[in-house]
């Protein structure tokens, strides 16, 4: 007999995920118990989701109480047929859909039925995803990404996993580009303003002209690797403790880190959506606490996927070389070294990566996205009206492109 | 629900992939190479050695390493040792499709045991399936100095032997585990090795050798005739700790020539930090590790002529494409991409210059080493890889 979902399984929940939970306790109660354990741990979460994961959320359950029958009947069935072992659907999921998805996991794959889970949630998806619309705006997004900054060229062709889906610029000016793009962010922002819509990211310190903007001031939010410091290293420090205590391994260490919230070491932050969402690139994303090229890709994913801003500007710069894990994972360390040639590669990489999670985005085609070699003159450009495997000689500026791209 | 829908899936890409393979062998071997074998007929265009192998020497091209970054074509440049002094010599399989939980200890044992494992990949446990190893020593009479396993340290340390009834440890490999082995001979001794004895980003849990392990450390040491400074000597100058796993199977091969040795090796799995170039260059690495044992066996008397060559990634990577993950850096999603891919045969009694198409399991291998070794892997589910026996 699986447990139903009741009142006091939200006891603990903090408030306004207590109230939404609430609210919609009935409908909630439809659900196969996976399906109600996954939406209850994003609910769970509640009160530090942005505008757009809380609209989600919304249409989701709106859409299950108005969904034609035999559409949810055709999900819900292929939920409810996965196969759990009955210890796991003994744990209280409503109170505690964070372990339970985490036990659950485990099991799927034990049992072989991950694929039948993966296909489940799947349809769940496109499901939801035909009925969903863009909840901020229908102006097509701009996400601009620099990378390379203190890296040489090298001999590797840049953007190649890039090039057969747009134009190949060889001879931009890129001089000034950080405090332009800076300079655009700022413009379209006074004039398309919105909470959450514009972004900069910096895997360095942040450009001088956006220093002022550290939260969300002027409408930008601004993320850098540098002044992220304190947070980082207090992540770090967690992660020191667990890992050396040996009485826990790498899946409690994950769990523990996903269960936490912020403390004062983002106490310059006040809002608190934007304060967890700080920690969790820290505490969910892998591999963030040690290379700044990977917390710049990975807070460019999470921006894309949970807050759907309308501009991103991401700037990868060095990380740090490879070292010992015992070494990386110190919090008194010695100046870093850099890895200027890695550095431009994972960028590279990084670019690709974001145009993928820029797609994935409702009127992902629409969207226009640059990425630059920032000490240099090479970028590539995808955009509606751009040649697809193009090539461009021809002198253009920054400005140019993104004119070009409108 | 089920799984069928997923596996239709998994089939469909599998295949493309193969077709993407090959078509990529014809271009960039350019050996007249990688005759593509529909049928028996393609064989006796193939050459193949006279006698059968032997020996047996697995390598598993560890820590997950995607098509992209290998034999796609994009992934060319990474394996350069590969595709032009190994591929030419080799049977290649171009679709190996691991259909069971795609954590590494659990994907490696399946693979030693020729069963799809269900234990927690970070439990230290062992396999519940006889593992080749013991199968090999039970029928075949053989002591444990003729069968050895070197693999990472963290977690893997109980891929030896199973706990099946019957069977277990006192039939199981002699394991290895480099840097644990360098950990203790290093011990009060000035030179840095801190480099080499990093654990993966995924399990960064630190490794505590005990007293009483170092003990054993140096009983193993001794049985390895592993000269302590000459191996401390080697460290100093590598920078992975899979050029370890690289040093002591050389140096194995030099001493005890065993008949059975697998290497598992994990460079690749810095993937998870996030840094591409980071794996990228574990996999040139990994690349050279491959073509440097080969050519060990190949000079050494003990194993020319009488050894084949396995080589394998346990499982791939997640796609660039699947939303659920996050491309290179994790094997999270069980995607039909990070399930596919790929495996070279070569020496005694393999057919060179041979691409195979049919989708094979990475469980079929153990059936298929067992038939070579002359032993039964009896509780094994995979199926003898007829092309290579």
């Amino acid at each position: 007999m699986i447990r139903e979902l009741s009142p006091s399984d939200l006891s603990s929940y903090p408030p306004q995920a207590k109230q939404f939970a609430t609210d919609h306790i009935a409908t909630l109660r439809q659900l196969p118990a996976i399906l109600c354990a996954l939406l209850l741990k994003q609910i769970k979460e509640y009160d530090w989701l942005f505008p757009a994961e809380r609209s989600e959320l919304d249409k989701q359950l709106q859409w299950i109480r108005t969904a034609d029958h035999q559409k949810l009947e055709s999900v819900f069935s292929s939920f409810s047929g996965i196969k759990v072992s009955p210890d796991v659907m003994d744990m209280p999921w409503g109170a505690q859909p964070g372990p339970f998805i985490e036990r659950l996991t485990a099991d799927l794959w034990a049992t072989h039925s991950i694929d039948a889970f993966q296909s489940a949630a799947k349809n769940y998806g496109a499901l939801v995803e035909a009925d969903r619309e863009d909840t901020v705006s229908r102006k097509p997004r701009l996400c601009v990404v620099f990378i390379g900054a203190g890296s040489p060229r090298g001999k590797k062709p840049l953007f190649e996993k890039l090039r057969p889906y747009g134009t190949y610029f060889s001879q931009v000016d890129m001089a000034g580009g950080v405090p332009e793009m800076v300079g655009v962010l700022g413009s379209i922002a006074s004039t398309q303003p919105g909470p959450y819509q514009h972004w900069y990211v910096d895997g360095g310190a942040a450009d001088p002209s956006a220093l002022h903007n550290n939260e969300r001031d002027g409408e930008i939010c601004t993320l850098s690797y540098s002044s992220l410091e304190p947070v980082r290293l207090n992540v770090i420090n967690i992660m020191n403790e667990v890992r050396t205590s040996g009485a826990a391994g790498p899946e409690r260490l994950r769990s523990l880190l996903a269960e936490m919230h912020p403390d004062g070491d983002v106490r310059r932050v006040t809002d608190p959506v934007m304060r967890n969402f700080t920690f969790e690139l820290f505490t969910a994303g892998s591999g963030t606490q040690i290379f700044s090229t990977t917390f710049v890709q990975w807070a460019g994913r999470e921006i894309l996927r949970r807050v759907r801003p309308q501009t991103l500007f991401l700037r990868f710069q060095l990380r740090q070389t490879e070292r010992p894990m015992d070494e990386l994972l110190q919090t008194k360390q010695a100046l870093p070294v850099f890895d200027p040639v890695g550095s431009l590669l994972d960028g590279d990489m990084g670019a690709f990566y974001t145009w993928i999670n820029l797609q994935r985005l409702p009127g992902g085609a629409e969207s226009r996205f640059l990425a630059c070699y920032e000490d240099g003159h090479e970028a590539l450009v995808v955009a509606p009206g751009i040649p697809r495997g193009a090539t461009s000689d021809s002198k253009c500026s920054l400005r140019d492109l993104l004119q070009w791209s409108t | 629900m089920n799984g069928v829908p997923m596996d239709i899936q998994l089939r469909n890409v599998a295949s493309a992939r193969s077709i993407s393979r090959r078509r990529f062998l014809w271009d960039v071997a350019r050996t007249g190479a990688a005759a593509s074998v529909f049928g028996l007929g393609a064989y006796g265009q193939t050459i193949r050695s006279a006698s059968p192998a032997k020996k047996v020497v697995v390598v598993t091209f560890g820590g997950g390493a995607r098509d992209e970054e290998t034999f796609a074509e994009a992934g060319q440049q990474y394996i350069p040792r590969m595709l032009g002094e190994l591929i030419p010599q080799a049977s290649f399989f171009t679709q190996v499709v691991n259909r069971g939980i795609l954590g590494h200890y659990v994907a490696n044992a399946s693979m030693a045991t020729g069963c799809y494992e269900t234990f927690d990949n970070f439990t230290p446990v062992s396999p519940a399936h006889p593992t080749l190893f013991e199968y090999y020593r039970r029928d075949r009479q053989r002591g444990s100095d003729d069968v050895w396993v070197i693999a990472p340290s963290n977690g893997f340390d109980r891929i030896g032997a199973s706990s099946a009834p019957g069977y277990g440890s006192k039939l199981g490999a002699t394991m290895v585990l480099p840097k644990q082995l360098l950990g203790g001979l290093s011990k009060g001794r000035s030179e840095p090795f801190d480099h080499l004895l990093r654990d993966s980003y995924e399990d960064t849990s630190t490794v505590m050798v005990s007293d009483q392990h170092a003990i054993s450390l140096v009983a193993l040491a001794e049985r390895l005739k592993l000269p302590a400074d000459q191996f401390l000597a080697y460290a100093a100058n590598v920078t992975s700790p899979d050029e370890l796993s690289l040093y002591i199977a050389q140096h194995l091969m030099a001493t005890l020539a065993p008949s059975l040795i697998w290497v598992t090796l994990h460079d690749i799995d810095i993937a998870h930090a996030g840094a591409y170039s980071l794996y990228t260059g574990a996999i040139s690495r990994t690349d050279r590790i491959c073509a440097e044992l080969w050519k060990s066996i190949q000079q050494n008397p003990e194993y020319n002529g009488k050894t084949a060559m396995f080589i394998l990634p346990d499982f791939g990577r997640d796609g660039d494409f699947e939303p659920g993950g996050n491309g290179f850096q994790h094997h999270r999603t069980g995607d039909p991409l990070s399930r596919t891919t790929w495996m070279l045969a070569l020496g005694a009694g393999v057919r060179e210059n041979v691409s195979v198409d049919r989708l094979i399991e990475s469980v079929d291998l153990v059936p298929t080493l067992a038939t070579l070794l002359g032993c039964n892997a009896r509780f094994a589910t995979g199926r003898p890889v007829t092309e290579v026996l």
